[in-house]
């Protein structure tokens, strides 16, 4: 009984926290020193028995490296030296055949064992790390069956994974490493968006717009204040809104983007006035081309997650397009129908949250307010503002120079 | 004048001892009995002499076989003086080929190579027997007025020295290990030195085997030191 719990503490003692790779359909090279204490045949049967995911297994002995004269006093070093009170590390081999070999495992699991007194070891080895990566003991009385299914369970119980072919081990081998993800880059990306713009904004007084949002077309030359009055005067100013734009950013940092983006906004005419029955419809597609300079800042919590804050001020150039058509011929070139600039000129400043899923792919979400107008004394829209929000979706192209 | 000279080698001594440059395995459980078999692995390519020509003419030796007169001479004396601890035998200084070399730690900063017995050979001495442990020079160096820690501690080798003139000293270094024969580990790894003193800068041959049985004696030292 006393000699039971001394293994069991034994076992604890050996057992160390990280468990090895398990590989679907691994290969498994049995090598022993002395007599053999586990057939090939009877371990891939312990592994299939114990974890059902493992696939199917290939299970023989290490012939290679039983024959191989060099590794084979290894193997009688390791039966004379092994003892509990070491580490795996003053279990490692001296001799540069012996690790060159080791190295040479790729997945493979190399299971060392042998017999010494009244007990057997085992011990796996792996192309990681020379010293042996794990080491169990049992007594040589306990049925072999049992001991090899607490081998397979202790070790190869975990999930399999896929084993690699020599290109993909060759890529994961040039795999970026933490230092490098976390070197800047630079970025390349373009994006459709839509969302919503109007002229109010949120938190501001409604007083502020309350006489250009309620004023109507009737008369150009009546509109009040015509010298300042805004395109909202005239214009429905509450839209949906879609756009198209490219853009690059430098180091993570700093950043360009163009962007072309419609609305379309109906004529706010005075229903109660005759003259207009004869519309069938008068509207204004707007088209705002802006050019964003953008700084940013980069967050990765996870390795396929960026999330980008950035602020951005731009130069906007909008264009009106008219969309009239009449029920009946009438004359709308009088005095009723207002000619809105040929092109209006502002700024923009948007705040806005990109968030790149597994480096190309990211939604990007968008608030901001712009500002366009003109010169022009007497002239309509001399200070159009108007807030909006947007969402995006974005593919991106990035590389490190 | 004699107790001065004592009291000089004395301090020596204890300036050799406090600095305890030893490397021991987790395995080691003290230094061999007495009647124990060791080996001891003859000097041969581990034998460093410096300043050949001085030597030669101090000690009246000629200058072509000073390399293997003083090699020889030294041999016998270590033979000798480990007889007196254990059960002794020579292992030929050829066995050396077959070591593979390695590189061993003993502080933060001071490191030796070492030539050690493959994994799994046991070596045999010269009358084909086994000895349970073998005892280990891998290098040996012999000179005037040099510490071992400019030899062996990187952060202070090639640091510019003043050499003087006059010699003051005989100096011995040597690197050894005491190696488990049967199971083939490095049980105790250590640096050991002397320093002796010259007087009016002649030595002789009596002052040559006081030196090589002093770095012994340092050795053995070093062995038999309690394991804290």
């Amino acid at each position: 009984m006393s000699k039971k719990i001394i293994f069991i503490a034994f076992l604890a003692l050996n057992c160390y926290a990280a468990s090895p790779t398990v590989w679907k359909d691994g290969e498994f090279l049995l090598w022993n020193y002395g007599n053999a204490y586990v057939a090939p045949a009877d371990f891939c049967f312990a592994l299939r028995y114990v974890n059902e995911r493992i696939g199917n297994p290939n299970c023989y002995n290490a012939g290679d490296w039983e024959r191989d004269t060099t590794v084979a006093l290894y193997a009688k070093w390791l039966n004379a030296n092994l003892n509990k009170n070491l580490k795996p590390e003053d279990l490692r081999p001296r001799n540069q055949h012996v690790i060159e070999k080791m190295r040479s495992l790729k997945d493979k699991n190399l299971l060392y064992s042998t017999i010494r007194n009244d007990s057997v070891w085992f011990l796996l080895f792996d192309e990681a790390t020379i010293d042996p990566a794990k080491i169990l003991v049992f007594p040589i009385k306990e049925d072999s069956t049992k001991t090899v299914r607490k081998i397979a369970s202790k070790w190869f119980g975990g999930s399999p994974q896929r084993r690699l072919s020599d290109e993909e081990r060759a890529r994961k081998a040039r795999e970026p490493d933490a230092y490098y993800a976390a070197q800047p880059k630079h970025d390349f990306w373009f994006g459709l968006a839509t969302g919503w713009s109007r002229a109010k904004i949120p938190l501001t007084p409604n007083s502020w717009y309350k006489r250009t949002l309620d004023s109507r077309v009737k008369n150009y030359q009546s509109a009040r204040d015509s010298a300042s009055a805004s395109i909202w005067n005239y214009l429905e100013d509450s839209s949906p809104i879609h756009s198209v734009y490219i853009g690059g950013a430098l180091y993570n940092f700093i950043g360009l983007e163009l962007e072309l983006r419609r609305s379309e906004h109906k004529v706010k005419i005075d229903e109660e006035n005759e003259i207009y029955n004869g519309l069938e419809r008068w509207n204004f597609s707007r088209y705002e081309l802006m050019l964003a300079l953008e700084f940013m800042v980069a967050f990765i919590p996870h390795k396929s997650i960026e999330i980008k804050p950035y602020a951005s001020a731009s130069i906007v150039y909008s264009f009106l397009l008219e969309d009239m058509s009449l029920l009946s011929a009438c004359d709308y070139d009088c005095q009723y129908r207002f000619k809105p600039e040929i092109y209006y000129r502002g700024v923009a400043f948007t705040l806005g949250l990109r968030t790149a899923f597994f480096e190309n792919y990211a939604i990007n979400l968008r608030t901001g307010i712009i500002n366009r107008g003109t010169n022009k004394q007497e002239a309509i829209g001399r200070s159009t503002i108007d807030g909006f929000v947007s969402a995006g979706l974005e593919y991106h192209i990035r590389w490190i120079d | 004048m004699k107790n001065s000279q004592l009291l000089i080698a004395f301090a020596f001594l204890l300036i050799s001892c406090s600095q305890n440059f030893t490397n021991t395995h987790k395995m080691y459980k003290g230094a061999p009995a007495k009647n124990e078999s060791i080996g001891f692995v003859k000097l041969g390519e581990a034998f460093m002499l410096t300043r050949a020509n001085w030597f030669a003419e101090k000690l009246s030796l000629n200058e072509d076989s000073i390399y293997k007169d003083l090699e020889n001479i030294s041999d016998s004396i270590i033979y000798s003086e480990l007889s007196k601890q254990w059960s002794l035998s020579a292992v030929p200084a050829n066995k050396r080929e077959s070591f593979s070399r390695e590189t061993l730690k003993m502080d933060k900063t001071i490191f030796i190579k070492t030539r050690l017995p493959e994994q799994g050979i046991e070596v045999a001495n010269e009358n084909g027997v086994v000895p349970n442990y073998l005892f280990i020079i891998h290098e040996y160096t012999v000179g005037t007025d040099f510490e071992a820690e400019s030899f062996y501690d990187y952060t202070k080798a090639n640091l510019e020295m003043t050499q003087s003139k006059k010699v003051k000293n005989l100096s011995i270094i040597a690197t050894w290990t005491l190696w488990d024969n049967k199971k083939q580990i490095p049980l105790k790894s250590g640096i050991a030195s002397s320093q002796t003193p010259i007087k009016n800068d002649s030595i002789d041959m009596n002052l040559f085997i006081k030196a090589t049985k002093t770095v012994i004696e340092q050795c053995l030292k070093k062995l038999y030191l309690s394991l804290s």
